[in-house]
């Protein structure tokens, strides 16, 4: 996967902490954007296409888990990494369950971060890959069938009611 | 008699030797007529009196002139009633009818009155009829029926008399009373006839009646009489004879309700029965009480002991295995003894109690002390005493409580407590370190990115690797103190304990003068969280590594299964623990280093407690220490 096509979304409320991240993952080669809050983040999901969001768990606006569900509602395929304090562990374990895809705790090695970024999106194009075979071969398989009952010429009413659902 | 001489006499009047016999006569009459113990007059038969006795002037207090030669009639020696009484009875004497004394009432010169009963004889004085008139004192004889009769008025006992046909004479006002009957439906009646006494008690009656007439002394009869009402009354019955003037003229019978006493009596006896049963019962439910009192003292799940006389009298069970002696050994040991039993802080406060208690003062309830037993342990305590009766005799009964396990989860409370504590302040600080930590972090990993571009000195790369050095080091101390404060359940999965002492062992760096032995038996797997054990294991080989680092040594890492569970051992040949660091090294924040927050075995005994193991460490001091965990084999 082409990093630089690549643009991670970084949600964080504290500005070193913002800034590091900005420059190692630009040094990494992903396109970034930040944002301070949580409404600042809504609206940036929604004007441009972000491959992958870190969310800090605790924003100044609204609780981290509360920006996952929505956003997720609206990007669910957008990878979703937690970013949280020790003492909200189990908020982060409750995020998975909210479509989080992962999450690292506070303070963390930073190049466990990247790896655990690749890690993700990985997963994300090799889940888009599959989706678009499936869909793919799904579609081929129906039309090889409504092809083979057409030679067979036997469509009754209620097999093209079928068909029509199906199609 | 003499009257009938006189009378003799004044028969003939012949001659005067017989004239001067005569007046000697008269003389020896005056003489004995004044002797008369009673007031005597001789009246003529129309009333005059013709002599009156020296006794009439004493009683009366009219003198003989006063009354000599005059009628009675004119005189106010006698009440008016009486006077009539006198004239018709000296009538009915005239005429030669017989009279039975009667009474009357004399006036005295003062105006009193008197009763007298009357004794009158017809004799002849001076030729002529006349009356020799007796009169008896009868005020004495009076007063005592009238006090007889208030007396049987007021007895609440029924008193009858009955005349020697069995007839009714009298009775009193307790009788009606009692019986229901008015006099009139009993006097003159057969006693029997009354409907009072029951039949089958009327042979009863005659024997005593018959014993009594005899002469005997009998005791009462108890009877149940009818009353008019139809209740039944039980009566306690005294007869007796009843005399006038020394003839037997009838019987008397004096009987006592006696159904209230009966009643009484009965019920007494039935409270005096129930009264031994209750002090049978009684006997009975001390005999058994103290039987299971004495069994609940033996067997009490504390120590018991009774002092008496400053000596132990009584120890039970409990109290000898507390205190590792024997009954004999402690059995009548004094109290100077005993206290000596007791750690030497508490010792004069033991005194003093015992001291105020001696003297009945107030005691705190509880207090808390140390026993020292046989074998020189000292083994914290409660003892609560009490002023008690032993035998009958006064002691002192004091209840001994082994309080180590208390002592125990005290301190694993205060520990937990003082856990709690941290876990608050790791929130508050941790939090706010975590941020520029993470900043730092990322800051250095750019730069060291970044360093194969640059011109820097080798002075800068160490100094960025100090840099790093530190904020590792400031993670671990933000991760072990978030690892002891929050609660963290194990994620247990099959794990075999050697793998993780390898892969740990393999993360450890020695030096030359280390020797790192592992020794790695057979195990199966045990469901374990594979991160914690590896903390845990991590740690107590840095800990052994750190005892060894200066003078150098041996760390033996060592695995074996036992019964119950998979034994690791980490011994190392280091400075060792002293005997009171001992207890302390797995309190949290407790360090003999100068770096360091002391909470890296607390840590593990956490962790390896959380997986329901133990942690456990053998030492001398100078000589090296052995730390053992045990994890059970599910």
């Amino acid at each position: 996967m082409m990093k630089d096509k690549t643009s991670i979304l970084i949600v964080e409320d504290d500005a070193n902490i913002r800034e590091t991240l900005e420059t190692i993952l630009q040094q990494n080669g992903y396109n970034t954007d930040i944002a301070e809050n949580g409404r600042e983040a809504i609206q940036k999901s929604k004007a441009k296409f972000f491959n992958l969001a870190l969310l800090d768990i605790k924003l100044p606006d609204m609780e981290g888990t509360k920006l996952l569900i929505t956003i997720h509602e609206t990007l669910p395929k957008m990878v979703k990494i937690m970013v949280t304090g020790y003492p909200s562990l189990e908020n982060a374990v409750d995020s998975l369950n909210h479509g989080a895809d992962a999450y690292v705790i506070k303070p963390f090695k930073t190049e466990k971060l990247l790896e655990l970024i690749e890690e993700e999106l990985e997963k994300q194009s090799q889940a888009e890959k599959m989706t678009q075979e499936k869909l793919t071969e799904w579609i081929k398989t129906r039309v090889r069938k409504i092809e083979d009952k057409k030679r067979a010429g036997k469509l009754t009413d209620e097999k093209k009611a079928e068909l029509t659902m199906y199609t | 008699m003499w009257l009938l001489k006189h009378e003799a006499v004044q028969g003939s009047v012949e001659g005067v030797r017989i004239e001067e016999e005569l007046v000697e006569s008269r003389k020896d009459f005056q003489t004995l007529f004044n002797l008369m113990p009673d007031p005597v007059v001789i009246i003529d038969s129309k009333g005059k009196f013709l002599e009156v006795n020296d006794r009439v002037e004493e009683t009366t207090g009219f003198e003989k002139e006063e009354l000599l030669g005059k009628n009675f009639l004119g005189t106010k020696i006698v009440t008016e009633k009486s006077k009539a009484i006198l004239v018709k009875n000296l009538a009915k004497r005239m005429l030669g009818m017989p009279m039975t004394p009667y009474e009357i009432e004399v006036l005295t010169k003062d105006g009193r009155k008197l009763p007298f009963e009357i004794n009158a004889t017809k004799i002849e004085y001076d030729g002529k009829p006349a009356d020799l008139v007796i009169l008896r004192d009868i005020i004495q004889r009076k007063k005592a029926e009238e006090l007889y009769r208030s007396v049987v008025e007021l007895s609440p006992d029924s008193i009858i008399t009955v005349d020697m046909k069995g007839v009714l004479t009298s009775c009193n006002n307790a009788t009606t009373s009692m019986l229901g009957y008015s006099e009139d439906e009993m006097i003159g009646k057969h006693f029997s006839k009354i409907g009072v006494v029951q039949a089958r008690d009327l042979p009863k009656f005659l024997k005593l009646f018959i014993s009594v007439l005899k002469g005997k002394v009998t005791k009462s009869l108890e009877l149940t009489f009818n009353c008019k009402d139809g209740t039944l009354l039980l009566a306690e019955v005294h007869v007796s004879l009843l005399k006038e003037g020394g003839r037997v003229i009838g019987l008397q019978a004096i009987s006592r309700d006696i159904t209230e006493r009966k009643k009484m009596e009965e019920e007494l006896r039935q409270y005096s029965e129930h009264l031994e049963e209750l002090v049978q019962k009684r006997t009975e439910d001390l005999l058994e009480l103290e039987t299971r009192y004495s069994v609940l003292v033996e067997e009490a799940s504390d120590g018991v002991a009774i002092l008496q006389d400053e000596r132990i009298v009584f120890i039970n069970r409990k109290l000898l295995e507390i205190s590792g002696y024997s009954r004999d050994e402690l059995i009548g040991i004094p109290f100077k003894k005993i206290a000596k039993m007791v750690g030497e802080k508490y010792r004069q406060s033991v005194k003093e109690r015992h001291k105020r208690r001696i003297r009945g003062e107030e005691n705190p309830a509880t207090s808390e002390l140390e026993l020292i037993t046989k074998t020189g342990e000292c083994i914290p305590i409660e003892t609560s005493s009490a002023l008690i009766h032993h035998s009958g005799l006064p002691a002192v009964l004091t209840i001994v409580r082994d309080i180590r396990e208390r002592k125990r989860i005290e301190e694993q409370r205060l520990r937990l407590e003082k856990l709690a504590a941290v876990g608050e302040v790791t929130t508050m600080v941790g939090h706010d370190l975590r941020n520029p930590l993470q900043s730092i972090e990322n800051a250095t990993y750019y730069l060291n990115n970044e360093l194969p571009h640059l011109q820097i000195t080798q002075k800068t790369m160490e100094m960025l690797q100090v840099i790093n050095d530190s904020v590792d080091y400031a993670d671990k101390i933000i991760r072990d103190l978030q690892d002891l404060s929050a609660v963290k359940k194990p994620t247990l999965r099959n794990n075999n304990i050697n793998t993780i002492v390898k892969e740990t062992l393999s993360q450890v760096e020695t030096q030359e003068n280390i020797e790192l032995i592992t020794k790695l038996g057979h195990l199966p797997e045990i469901k374990a969280d594979k991160d914690m054990i590896k903390r845990v294991f991590l740690n107590l080989a840095i800990n052994g590594i750190q005892a060894i680092k200066e003078k150098g040594g041996k760390l033996k890492v060592s695995t074996k299964k036992t019964k119950e569970s998979v034994e690791i051992t980490f011994k190392d040949t280091g400075i060792g623990i002293s005997k009171e660091n001992k207890e302390k090294i797995f309190t949290p924040f407790f360090t003999t280093r100068a770096k360091g927050m002391g909470v890296g075995l607390a840590i593990c005994k956490k962790f390896v407690e959380s997986h329901g193991g133990s942690i456990e460490v053998e030492s001398k001091d100078g000589k090296g220490s052995t730390f053992t965990v045990m994890l059970p084999v599910q």
